[in-house]
């Protein structure tokens, strides 16, 4: 079932009429989603993956903004994406990180459980005349290290652009974990196989927005998608001063940030 | 060539062993992989299959219609009910039936997660201490500390009265 | 639990890589440096190493043999481990694992083949039942040991060391560049890395040759060769020397450059590391048997064998220490440091866990397991009545 062909995410929510809202519980309800996939490539028309519900992975290509003036550090981002995706205690594929930074120059950075149950005062030891917090996931990365060495092909980029793992293949050897720099991999020890965020694909692909971007209540988080003309991280993106994390890098992250300050990496 | 022998049998058997692998690499390759990119193609599928657990407020408003137009009167609005509460497919299943009630967390920590005075929070954004807003430190608070005054659906004060009767 | 030091990302406070991933270069390690000596006596001609060059064969084989072991034990999906043949993805470095894996095993066994088969079919023609049995298949079942057959062997022999040294090296270089070409890590992302991997790999072959060389002919009571001894020392020394002056390199590059990451390497090699690399790695690994073995060198025509034999044995044993030091401070040196490179973490393996201290140690005594084995069923060592040949 697609609901959002032609109506640009803001607009949709801006409706709420309560078809949509039916069909947003639906949407939680079936799993009849198999191969939505509309492709322009033979391939995909000779295995039976032609989309059965518009869903065109060709029309999409994503992006996520996250404003950090807006963060809060309430942790409900952390929260949602552990619930779900089921993450395992102790490991994140979103996490929130405070800075306090003094005038001299010190700094104090903490994530207490990646600030899954938000934060508590601190005491960093002198005093901070600036402090934010930063949400960091992983980046979905054009050139991303993470696929490059993974030896079984089991990490992979779709065409939408985002970075996704095959727990079916993966056979859990970590090299990608080594390999993102930002921290944004680990092994699953439930899976024992490598593990990240995904954008939240099974709701993206049903036209929901993210866990982390639903849960957050100051639109820190925005998520959206570059081939849509209407869409509002395009516009922000394309007039806004725009920073990525770890630049120098050349992984060119797709997760874009505002206000990033020199002493996040 | 005299003197080969061994050097052909040798041989056979890395050739042999060669075919053997290619042979059985054959079926051990999954069917769709390659399909799109180096990646098993079915893969997609899969990863979209997974069963979606949050809802969104849209999903909770068509049951609790009430409550949805109070909160979305007020400031809270842009907080998800399952930020607070819990994710939906705890409250309802796949098929759209009941399982258990939602937790409702009166704990004044749950509020604090939001509204904790902290630097790093943005200026402007509504934050107490707890040592002013109510003389208590945030230990000593009770359960339903904040709940007294605020109604968490619609905290502004002014329009506690009109949030109880909506709420029942 | 662990201790931390100030911020690390969260995923950050795993040790994805353990002792078992210290324990995989450091085995090929000795492959490769095994390897070397052989090729030492089997292409360059150096006689005196013709004591042990059938014996260094048979140590590489036992390495090679077991050095996928600590792999398979490290990895979330062990039964999956084929994946790497039957999907390699090329664009990652380890994809090349299997390849090179498998055409250096074909390489190597062909050769011990070649270089036993005389004694494979004597054996073979000597023996009855399941002995003969054994013997035949090794052979092949051809018996054919007429000195034209045997001087085709002996070329072919050449010929499979020679393509052997480079495949060695790739093996092994293959596993520095692992870790020299991940750009995320400070400590690992350096052109160096292969050529340090190379060289500590060869120290190590040649350390590890010295001390097994010496127990074997105690256990046999054998005199032992002192040429083949003072010819491994001369070669030793000169691989130690090449070792250190890369990883002094590298650290002084790091260190002179003053980069973003010299923030983070500075405290992890005087702080986290400063046990096993400045007291390990540097002092009791390189310093003490460099000079050790400089006075086996130069002061050799004063030197009684038995003090010669006992001096290279000291100076190997500290080696085969600092090789492991040096494997332990990169893989895990590489991983105590958070990439937000702020924080640090430390980690001390288990003795009973999965990847603990007991699984390193079994799998360290495998091989030398193993290698008695091998001398048993294909012996090395000639004795030394026989006539060269």
């Amino acid at each position: 079932m697609k609901i959002m062909d032609n109506v640009s995410r803001r607009e949709f929510l801006k409706d709420g009429c309560k078809l949509a809202s039916a069909c947003m519980i639906l949407n939680v309800l079936p799993i009849k989603i198999p191969n939505a996939f509309a492709s322009d490539e033979a391939s995909a028309t000779q295995a039976g993956l032609e989309a059965k519900d518009g869903y065109n992975w060709g029309n999409h290509y994503y992006a996520y903004l996250i404003d950090t003036r807006k963060c809060i550090g309430c942790g409900m981002c952390v929260q949602a994406c552990s619930r779900e995706n089921n993450v395992p205690d102790g490991f994140f594929r979103t996490w929130v990180e405070r800075y306090e930074i003094s005038e001299r120059g010190e700094v104090f950075v903490d994530s207490p459980h990646g600030g899954i149950n938000g934060f508590e005062a601190t005491n960093p030891g002198f005093n901070a005349t600036k402090a934010f917090f930063v949400p960091k996931m992983c980046n979905h990365c054009e050139h991303t290290p993470c696929i490059q060495v993974c030896p079984v092909g089991a990490s992979y980029a779709t065409k939408e652009g985002m970075v996704l793992v095959d727990s079916e293949r993966c056979v859990g050897c970590g090299y990608c974990v080594q390999a993102c720099p930002y921290g944004s991999r680990f092994i699953n020890p439930i899976t024992h196989t490598a593990d990240k965020c995904t954008w939240c694909y099974h709701r993206i692909t049903k036209g929901l927005k993210p866990a982390c971007v639903q849960a957050c209540p100051t639109g820190a988080r925005k998520f959206g998608d570059l081939k849509d003309e209407h869409d509002e991280v395009r516009k922000i993106l394309a007039s806004e001063r725009i920073g990525i994390l770890q630049a120098e890098k050349l992984t060119k992250p797709k997760c874009y940030y505002i206000g990033l300050d020199k002493e996040v990496r | 060539m005299k003197h080969t022998k061994h050097y052909w049998r040798a041989g056979f058997l890395l050739v042999g062993g060669l075919i053997g692998f290619i042979f059985v690499r054959h079926f051990l390759v999954p069917t769709s992989f390659g399909q799109f990119g180096f990646y098993r193609g079915t893969n997609l599928a899969e990863q979209q299959a997974k069963s979606v657990v949050h809802g969104g407020k849209e999903s909770c408003s068509t049951c609790h219609e009430d409550v949805a137009k109070n909160h979305a009167a007020g400031s809270h609005a842009v907080v998800q009910c399952e930020n607070c509460h819990a994710a939906l497919s705890k409250h309802i299943n796949k098929d759209g039936e009941f399982v258990e009630l939602m937790p409702i967390d009166r704990s004044p920590q749950l509020c604090l997660r939001c509204h904790r005075s902290l630097p790093s929070r943005p200026t402007g954004f509504p934050q107490i201490e707890t040592k002013e807003h109510l003389g208590l430190d945030e230990p000593e608070l009770q359960a339903g500390a904040c709940l007294a005054c605020h109604n968490s659906h619609r905290p502004s004060l002014e329009k506690k009265k009109v949030k109880y009767e909506n709420n029942g | 639990m662990f201790e931390t030091i100030n911020f690390l990302f969260p995923n950050d406070l795993h040790i994805h890589w353990s002792l078992m991933i210290v324990m995989y270069p450091y085995i090929t390690g000795l492959v490769a440096g095994a390897f070397i000596v052989s090729s030492l006596y089997h292409v360059f001609g150096k006689i005196e190493f013709r004591p042990i060059g059938r014996f260094s064969l048979l140590t590489s084989l036992a390495f090679l043999l077991t050095a996928t072991l600590p792999l398979l034990n490290h990895l979330g999906h062990p039964e999956r481990a084929m994946n790497i043949m039957i999907t390699p993805h090329f664009s990652s470095a380890m994809a090349g694992f299997g390849i090179l894996y498998t055409f250096y095993l074909i390489v190597l066994t062909l050769e011990v083949w070649l270089v036993f088969r005389k004694d494979i079919v004597d054996y073979a023609r000597a023996s009855t039942g399941l002995r003969r049995t054994m013997y035949k298949i090794l052979a092949l079942g051809v018996y054919d040991t007429s000195p034209e057959a045997l001087e085709k062997d002996h070329k072919v022999v050449k010929v499979l060391a020679a393509i052997g040294i480079p495949a060695a090296c790739m093996l092994h270089g293959y596993v520095g560049f692992l870790f020299g070409g991940i750009k995320a890590n400070p400590w690992w992302s350096t052109p160096l890395m292969p050529v340090i991997f190379l060289f500590s790999a060869v120290v190590s072959g040649i350390a590890a040759l010295v001390i097994f060389y010496q127990i074997a002919m105690r256990w046999r009571g054998e005199a032992i060769s002192a040429d083949c001894i003072r010819g491994l020392a001369r070669w030793l020394w000169l691989f130690l020397i090449m070792t250190v002056t890369l990883e002094l390199l590298e650290i002084i590059t790091l260190a002179y450059e003053q980069a973003e990451e010299w923030e983070v390497i500075a405290p992890l090699l005087t702080h986290q590391l400063s046990f096993s690399f400045i007291s390990l790695q540097m002092i009791i690994g390189a310093l003490i048997p460099m000079i050790l073995l400089m006075i086996t060198v130069l002061m050799d025509s004063f030197m009684k064998d038995k003090l010669r034999n006992m001096l290279t044995f000291i100076a190997s044993s500290l080696l085969l220490i600092q090789v492991f030091a040096m494997r332990w401070n990169v893989v895990i040196g590489g991983q105590i440091f958070s990439k937000s490179f702020r924080g640090f973490r430390d980690y001390t393996p288990h003795f009973l866990e999965k990847e603990g201290v007991l699984a390193a140690i079994l799998l360290g005594l495998l091989p030398c397991v193993l290698l008695i084995v091998l001398s048993r069923v294909l012996p090395p060592f000639r004795s030394q009545k026989e006539p060269i040949g």
